[in-house]
């Protein structure tokens, strides 16, 4: 995740679970390895950093301070679940110390919260951000359960294939603007014709599906989604989970509880 | 050009595109288009074309039917995009990149400029 300001890079986090033991030395090598034109090396440009690293520490992360030209990072791991994180300040400042110590891992909980661009929502916190899109209107975020965790040097192919099960959020907005032409129950099935399966429930602001289908040799498949209008938001939402059956019924509504606008 | 001062600009509709309001609602704008002279050429060989100014219509959607409406070479960017959000309770940064990508459409169109 990159962050701009006024068009210009501030700030990017890099994010990962991983499996084992974690070297910051010799991630910290890697980058070097990486950009032989900068001097990457373990530093703290003031008491502000080491008072933020001290802070994560505390939550319980491994942490080793970067420098490199006028830019700061942190290489940041927690053992007790597995998050590795790299943040880089390209212009760092005092603001840039204290986002760093606001830091925290919520893998440690059954559910991990999301909020941005307006949207919230809170899932079971085996999901991992797979892609994303914030297009004007149309709002998606992909989200996955690979059923083995993909090591540190997977690619994203790796990290789709296999068994496994997928979230998909949702947002389209202005809904009224949408339905100035058609009502809720024909835009649904006309948007979401090849995503639903089995059988469909409506009700006046609300349409759910659910199916569980049979597969030779293989795990059975679940398909299950929910979309809603959102009046005081103008905006639609809607969660589709497709895969493994280890979704429960009520992981479902939960999710579907909590998502929506800020 | 920096952002904020791109914010600041007002719109101007090209006063020789012609906009009218349809019965639903959305705005039909029929402007004319410059051929270029190769294309003309041949085009009036093959008996296509008779010399006359090409035309083009463009009807906008509900949300650019309502965004056109803005265009009153007045308001700036900034306002049209404070009015966009009231008006389709969408996020700011949303708004921002909805309008300022129909103003870019329509400028390559020739239908739109920035004072």
């Amino acid at each position: 995740m990159r962050l701009e300001q006024d068009g210009i890079p501030v700030a990017e986090i890099k994010w990962r679970r991983v499996g084992g033991a974690f070297s910051a030395y010799k991630h910290m090598r890697k980058l070097d390895r990486k950009f032989r034109s900068v001097d990457i090396h373990e530093g703290s440009p003031s008491q502000e950093w080491d008072t933020a690293a001290d802070s994560l520490r505390q939550s319980g992360f491994n942490v080793t301070l970067l420098q490199w030209g006028a830019a700061v990072g942190a290489m940041m791991h927690n053992p007790a679940t597995g998050l590795a994180l790299l943040a880089q300040f390209f212009e760092p400042g005092r603001q840039a110390a204290a986002i760093l110590a606001s830091f925290r891992d919520h893998w440690n909980g059954e559910s991990l919260p999301w909020r941005m661009f307006g949207i919230q929502a809170r899932l079971p916190s085996g999901f991992l951000l797979d892609t994303f899109s914030f297009r004007p209107g149309h709002y998606t975020l992909r989200f996955r359960r690979p059923r083995r965790m993909p090591a540190v040097e997977a690619t994203p192919q790796d990290f789709r294939r296999g068994a496994g099960a997928d979230l998909i959020l949702e947002r389209y907005a202005p809904a009224d603007a949408i339905l100035k032409n058609t009502d809720f129950h024909n835009w649904v099935l006309e948007r979401y014709r090849k995503v639903i399966v089995g059988q469909v429930s409506s009700k006046s602001n609300m349409i759910e599906w659910a199916d569980v289908q049979k597969r030779f040799l293989r795990s059975s498949m679940r398909h299950q989604g929910r979309i809603w209008l959102d009046q005081p938001a103008n905006s639609f939402f809607s969660v589709v989970v497709e895969g493994e059956p280890v979704f429960q019924e009520e992981d479902f509504k939960r999710v579907c509880d909590e998502y929506g606008a800020v | 050009m920096a952002r904020q001062e791109a914010l600041d600009m007002v719109p101007l509709r090209n006063m020789e595109a012609k906009a009218e309001v349809q019965e639903n609602g959305l705005v039909l704008i029929s402007y004319e288009v410059a051929v270029k002279p190769w294309f003309g050429r041949v085009a009036s060989k093959v008996g296509l074309w008779d010399g006359r100014p090409m035309t083009r219509q463009l009807e906008l959607d509900e949300i650019g039917s309502y965004v056109w409406g803005l265009f009153d070479g007045i308001r700036t960017v900034r306002e049209i995009v404070a009015l966009f959000t009231e008006r389709y309770k969408v996020q700011r940064r949303e708004a921002v990149l909805s309008v300022t990508e129909f103003i870019r459409m329509l400028g390559q169109r020739g239908l739109l400029g920035l004072k």
